[in-house]
């Protein structure tokens, strides 16, 4: 079985399990049930399954490299670390609604990475600079970053949801969210370990920097973006620990961090130029 | 004094570090929109009136290096600094305070009970649990009974210290490579130089050592123009003696004596005697024939019905908003020349393209030319640079990811547990300290709950 299949199955369950996580959400009322969390590892397996024939089909053109090289290659990585992390969380913290903003969200990006026009999805030759083995560290290290950012965004939105209004004795609440507390705690843990991957990824970017142009920063927009996305998450950690920063403006922080981790990938692509262009 | 003393305190405040973190992340932002490093008319053309102004007055042209970018990272550095030195005391007397010794001041967890049994008949159990959870548990005996303490991830405690003292390293090494350069050098094969060309108006470097490029070979993808791989095998030419050859590729430096080599990219020189022109033969039925000239000289045809001269050269032919000629780069990527052609009494001048054959600018000419391409010789594009400072670097990003790790995903915790003999029950105080309250707390409720059923 080719790649483009295997991960337009991928594609297809993610689908189905954000469709499932929103109908016993909004519908049923209560948390995913475990079944969905062991269709959520077939899934990934299968995501990574595509991503790893991609490679040996690289291999096969005479190209030979990881695949983390492009926008396609690129979306369809971030969304097997960001179900990866989603299933170490759900499978620490138990929150059993992760998976309403997970799964809708990976399901786009890789439906964008196959079927919009503007993303090129063939096997092209790496330049010389792109050919190291520090691109492979860098790129797996900043997407599991941006993946943890990713769930500490969906337990914010949860938390402000779940905190934002009172439920008067005797009526039913209105959504079946999990505690506040164990929402607090998951988005904490996942901007402590977002925070350390995207600065390892920073720093492994910077050692690759430095073996292929001979500089370990020169202030591309991708690298000052990674650096303020960084900084912004460091002052979330700074008020935590000295400040005991939690509830809503822990959540709130988070969010503000989220959108930055946006347009770090993003935005920065398509608004600026530089080094980092996915051309 | 009074005013001194708040400064110091302000200097260490963590609302200080915060606002500096706002600061850099904010003035970084900026740069990133404002383009930078382009020549006052570009600004000019970009922005206008007050804009334009501001970025003169606040160097936004060169906002890294603006000097009020580098004050926010003084202050950063200095906010850095007095934090570190602020906690060291603390930190000094939390490790240096024995394994079981109880902290000064309250303890943060306690939990007390009674349970059947004695001291001796308990102590194994005891052991064991504590073992369960934490390293190296002790006992201190007390006048009727006795303390069990255990501990763990003390280590944990110097998190603060290493990853701070990270990104101090990572500053002082980034100030010190501001004494580096980086430059480029070009070289043919066979060719040797010291030289390293830095800029316009920049005096080059000269290195104390001469570099030799015995050797430089590019390699394509298979049914492709895009390059898989570029080298050169370097010699060093160093008093007299030779050390090499060194087989340098992207991604695969050369350093030597604090410089280091780098295989940034290639190119070729065109050479000006070798001008390939094609032009129609006399006579319409005869076939185009290929010349080759020089630059300023001058080529007459066989019945000298015409003659042509090649006045300019561009290797990268771009044209400005008032119509000059530039060249935008110094590769051959878009060849062109300037030809002067007389036929009798009048001369026309003409621009032939390498790359667009067909297009020719100015008039029609009655002299249908084009322009072949140059020959040249390749070379290879070598950068070189000294980064002092890039081992500090380094090590500082090693500390900040090993502290961060310790802060972040370990925590030094403490128990004590009184066991004293009252009767024929045991009188149980459980005490709990940790740096990090919340990840502790279930862990002292677990503990608790497994000595109550002792």
């Amino acid at each position: 079985m080719n790649s483009s299949s295997l991960l337009g199955i991928a594609t297809f369950s993610y689908l189905a399990l954000g469709l499932a996580h929103l109908y016993q959400f909004f519908f049923k009322r209560r948390k995913a049930s475990p079944m969905l969390f062991n269709g959520a590892v077939g899934a990934v397996v299968l995501n990574l399954a595509g991503w790893i024939v991609r490679w040996h089909e690289a291999s096969q053109t005479g190209y030979g490299y990881v695949p983390l090289s492009n926008l396609y290659e690129a979306l369809i990585s971030l969304s097997w670390c960001t179900v990866v992390v989603y299933i170490i969380l759900e499978k620490k913290y138990k929150t059993g609604f992760l998976g309403i903003f997970i799964f809708p969200l990976v399901s786009l990006a890789m439906a964008y990475a196959s079927f919009s026009p503007r993303v090129e999805t063939a096997i092209q030759p790496l330049i010389p600079a792109l050919q190291s083995n520090w691109l492979t560290y860098h790129v797996l290290t900043c997407f599991l970053g941006y993946a943890a950012f990713t769930a500490s965004f969906g337990a914010s939105i949860m938390y402000l949801v779940k905190t934002g209004k009172k439920t008067k004795p005797g009526e039913k609440q209105a959504l079946p969210l999990p505690d506040a507390d164990i929402l607090d705690e998951v988005l904490y843990k996942a901007n402590a370990a977002g925070f350390l991957l995207l600065g390892i990824g920073i720093i492994t970017g910077s050692v690759w920097a430095s073996r292929a142009w001979g500089s370990y920063w020169s202030w591309d927009p991708k690298e000052t973006w990674s650096l303020i996305t960084w900084i912004i998450y460091a002052v979330f950690l700074h008020a935590r620990y000295a400040r005991g920063m939690r509830g809503r403006t822990a959540a709130v922080f988070s969010i503000i961090g989220f959108i930055a981790v946006l347009f770090t990938f993003l935005g920065v692509n398509y608004l600026l130029s530089g080094l980092h262009s996915y051309a | 004094m009074e005013f001194f003393k708040k400064a110091v305190t302000y200097l260490s405040s963590l609302r200080l570090t915060i606002i500096t973190l706002i600061g850099i992340a904010a003035g970084s932002g900026i740069g990133t929109v404002i383009p930078q490093h382009l020549t006052a008319e570009a600004y000019a053309e970009i922005y206008s009136g007050t804009m334009e102004q501001l970025i003169h007055r606040l160097q936004l042209n060169d906002l890294y290096h603006s000097w009020w970018f580098l004050i926010i990272a003084a202050v950063f550095t200095l906010n850095l600094v007095s934090c570190m030195l602020k906690r060291v005391p603390s930190l000094i007397r939390v490790l240096r305070r024995k394994r079981g010794d109880l902290p000064p001041g309250g303890l943060p967890f306690t939990a007390s009970f009674k349970t059947a049994g004695t001291l001796d008949g308990k102590r194994e159990t005891l052991y064991r649990l504590l073992k369960e959870g934490f390293a190296r548990p002790a006992e201190r005996h007390e006048e009727k009974g006795a303390i069990f303490s255990a501990e763990k991830g003390r280590i944990s405690r110097w998190g603060f210290l290493v990853t701070h003292l990270g990104i101090l390293l990572i500053i002082v090494g980034a100030f010190a490579g501001s004494y580096g350069y980086r430059g480029q050098m070009e070289l043919m094969e066979g060719e040797q130089s010291r030289q390293v060309y830095l800029g316009e108006n920049i005096p080059p470097v000269q290195l104390d050592f001469a570099v030799r490029c015995d050797k430089f070979a590019v390699s394509f993808y298979p049914q492709s123009r895009r390059p898989r791989s570029y080298e050169s095998v370097l010699t060093i030419l160093e008093d007299g003696r030779e050390t090499g050859p060194f087989r340098i590729t992207v991604n695969k430096p050369l350093s030597h004596r604090g410089v280091t080599i780098y295989q940034s990219s290639y190119g070729s020189i065109p050479d000006m005697e070798q001008i390939y022109l094609k032009l129609p033969s006399p006579g319409s039925a005869a076939p185009d024939t290929q010349v080759k000239t020089a630059l300023d000289s001058s080529y007459t045809a066989e019945d000298g019905s015409y003659s042509v001269t090649v006045t300019r050269f561009i290797p990268d032919f771009a044209m400005d908003e008032q119509g000059h000629v530039f060249s935008r780069s110094r590769d051959l990527r878009n060849p062109a020349v300037q030809a002067v052609f007389t036929s009798g009494d009048t001369a026309w001048t003409q621009w032939l393209f390498a790359r667009y054959p067909d297009f020719h600018s100015g008039t029609d000419s009655p002299v249908p030319a084009q322009f072949l391409g140059v020959a040249g010789s390749s070379f290879t594009g070598l950068q070189i640079t000294r980064s002092p400072g890039l081992s500090l670097v380094w090590a500082g990003c090693l500390m900040l990811v090993a502290g961060a790790f310790l802060i972040l995903f370990m925590s030094h915790q403490q128990v004590w547990v009184r066991v004293t003999p009252a009767g024929r029950q045991l009188d149980i105080t459980v005490a709990g300290s940790s740096s990090r309250a919340a990840a502790f707390k279930p862990v002292f409720e677990r503990l608790t709950k497994k000595l109550k059923t002792l």
